[in-house]
């Protein structure tokens, strides 16, 4: 497949196949090293029933978002312990993105409830522009309450860099790092369309 | 200024300590301010003194003491 050599014909552009086999073939492509935050908060239920009682609408709706209110709302009240974990949420994401400067408004991080009944944080405004800038790509939320107390925990996720190192036999054992085989690239006939045989396609390396 | 400051933070801080006896700079987050209770105290300011925090001053520095809620109070415009 690889005849001649590079800058045999001068002039010529270097034949792409042989630019594969000597640059990207010795190369795999693989994830890189991923970045996990955790955030955490704990909340008095009674601190989130004190301050609808003394700030009434006021503080509801300073801190959470209509969607919120409206799951958290009870015949004549408020599910309180439900409104101190989605509290407990905000703050946790809050340190998630450990802002350098002004934190987002409550509002701008929302629990939303999903068909399933688990729960999700739903980004927008300042806090959507923090977690970009922080490079967080996912979040996972878990609430609960117990009695006096309402917590939450937020995780967040970097997204994947994706790094060039030489190909190892070591890679090739690591079962548990999902390397992407770049070898697959080249074996596409002429026109780039992939082969028969499914490869054109970065594939997990089963290792 | 700083006497409404106080009565606000003695009302809605729920602070373990009494708030008259710390001083302008004593932090108040080392005094027992927890991050829930500085927002009532946000909001009761904002009645007391007619303002509204934008988001630009949502940051834990801008209610760190009473001298810097007195400083944030001023740079809105806020009356004795």
């Amino acid at each position: 497949m690889c005849e001649g050599r590079l800058g045999e014909a001068p002039g010529r552009a270097p034949d792409l196949e042989l630019l594969v086999e000597a640059v990207v073939r010795p190369l795999r492509l693989v994830a890189g090293p991923q970045q996990i935050r955790v955030g955490v908060d704990v909340v008095r239920v009674a601190d989130v029933a004190r301050s609808i009682s003394t700030l009434g609408a006021r503080y509801l709706e300073r801190v959470f978002t209509a969607d919120e209110l409206a799951e958290c709302g009870l015949p004549g009240g408020w599910a309180v312990e439900r409104l101190a974990a989605r509290y407990a949420a905000k703050e946790a994401l809050i340190k998630v993105l450990e802002p350098t400067g002004a934190q987002p408004e409550w509002r701008d991080i929302a629990v939303r409830r999903r068909s399933s009944g688990a729960c999700e944080l739903v980004l927008s405004g300042e806090a959507l522009r923090q977690a970009e800038l922080a490079g967080v790509a996912r979040l996972s939320l878990s609430m609960t309450h117990e009695g006096e107390y309402a917590a939450a925990v937020v995780v967040g996720w970097d997204t994947i860099a994706v790094v060039a190192v030489p190909d190892s036999p070591m890679l090739h054992d690591a079962p548990m790092i999902p390397v992407l085989d770049v070898r697959s690239y080249e074996e596409r006939d002429n026109d780039g369309r992939a082969n028969p045989r499914g490869a054109g396609t970065a594939r997990p390396n089963a290792g | 200024m700083e006497e409404r400051i106080r009565g606000v933070l003695a009302q809605h801080g729920r602070m373990p300590v009494d708030v008259a006896g710390i001083s302008d700079r004593a932090d108040l987050y080392q005094a027992g301010l927890t991050s829930h209770a500085s927002v009532n105290v946000m909001l009761a300011l904002e009645d007391e003194f007619e303002i509204e925090f934008p988001q630009e001053m949502l940051k834990k520095k801008t209610f760190e003491s009473v001298s810097a809620i007195r400083q944030a109070l001023s740079e809105l415009g806020a009356t004795v």
